[in-house]
């Protein structure tokens, strides 16, 4: 069995920060085949977070398929390592390796040394798409929102600095800078507007999403779209503030697969 | 060499021999004394599925001894040599996991662990 990177990537949720973790596309395949059947097969497969001491282990489990997929992090979710990376070992394989790993693991989901630190994992999704990204901002980041199902959204590098920026010094204007996911209809729309930057200027950013977060565009190209032929964007963009909104709960890492 | 004696209580009993390396007998003999260092040191014995896991841990020098048997004590595999981890001295996320993994089990199915015995030796065999 090899370990292939891949653009499906597990999504989770805690009170003060979130956490992508990768799942090759097969096992992404399995567990949303799994979750679509329901409580029937609840006992033939899991999955779950476990810490101990400084290390996060990531276990999917699945008895009826035969298959196992267990990642290790020593750095807070930010590296994932494989079971074949750290010790050369693979879970189809009948090796006295194999068994102690195996064995090790599951006395460590039976009794997990800390508990403080709790994750709920929401669903498998792939990374979000920046379709309009500018070929000068290489550098994407993404914005995880709690409210419309925890949506990921790209944001280009100079999006996330003018958003840092603001944290730290624009605190006493509030009212002139904000970054607000929406929801229209089936359309999603972030708005990040900042009116008074150091130099007088201001930045607006729209990004447009009718595949509920799986692909961005910019307004610009959203209005000579044809997914958005039907849709009038400025006022789709005007009536935005007069629905339900929420606001960006935190930058998310894109963590590697090592 | 020297070896350790474990057993596990039940009604009929089992004792086990773990080999142990000269330097860490050493430590073990040095430690085990002195109450100072009492709670900076370990060693047990555990049942983990049908294998038997030898653990000594010391904080004090930074050692340890992982050894693990799959036929109820006969042989003794090191731990870090089945995972490569002493071997690569740069792979310090794979022995941190496997330590963590180890750490996990602390409080599941140990053994009371005796002493020290050492093989006999039959010097005067076919006089």
């Amino acid at each position: 069995m090899e370990y292939i990177y891949t653009q499906n990537w597990y999504y989770k949720e805690s009170s003060k920060s979130y956490m992508l973790i990768p799942v090759r596309d097969d096992i992404a395949q399995e567990i949303n085949l799994m979750s679509a059947k329901g409580d029937e097969y609840a006992n033939t497969w899991d999955m779950g977070l476990y810490y101990f001491n400084n290390i996060i282990m990531f276990c999917y489990d699945n008895n009826l398929l035969n298959n196992k997929y267990v990642l290790f992090s020593n750095d807070e979710g930010k590296t994932w390592h494989t079971p074949y990376k750290l010790f050369g070992c693979s879970f189809n394989t009948d090796s006295l390796l194999n068994r102690v790993l195996t064995s090790l693991i599951k006395l460590a989901k039976i009794s997990p040394s800390r508990k403080g630190v709790l994750y709920n994992i929401l669903h498998v999704q792939p990374l979000p798409k920046l379709v309009s990204a500018s070929p000068c901002d290489s550098k994407v980041e993404y914005i995880g929102d709690r409210n419309f199902d925890s949506i990921l959204v790209p944001i280009p590098g100079y999006i996330a600095d003018e958003i840092r920026r603001k944290k730290n010094i624009d605190t006493d204007y509030p009212h002139l800078i904000y970054g607000k996911l929406f929801k229209h209809g089936e359309t999603l729309v972030y708005n990040f507007s900042r009116y008074y930057d150091e130099d007088g200027g201001h930045t607006k950013y729209y990004e447009l999403s009718v595949d509920n977060g799986r692909t961005w565009y910019t307004a610009e190209q959203a209005a000579t779209n044809p997914i958005f032929a039907s849709r009038i964007i400025l006022d789709l963009l005007n009536a935005t503030n007069n629905d339900n909104y929420t606001t960006f709960v935190g930058f998310v890492n894109v963590p590697t697969l090592d | 060499m020297n070896y350790i004696q474990a057993i596990r209580k039940t009604k009929k009993p089992q004792s086990v021999l773990v080999p142990i390396p000269d330097d860490i007998y050493n430590e073990i003999s040095l430690i085990q004394t002195d109450d100072t260092f009492k709670d900076r040191w370990l060693h047990v014995v555990y049942e983990i599925e049908d294998m038997l896991l030898y653990d000594y841990k010391n904080e004090i020098s930074g050692k340890r001894y992982i050894l693990i048997s799959e036929d109820g004590g006969a042989t003794w595999c090191n731990l870090d040599n089945i995972f490569n981890c002493v071997v690569s001295d740069d792979n310090t996320v794979g022995k941190e996991v496997l330590h963590c993994l180890v750490d996990n089990i602390d409080k599941l199915y140990p053994f009371d662990i005796m002493g020290f015995v050492r093989q006999p030796q039959t010097v005067s065999a076919d006089n």
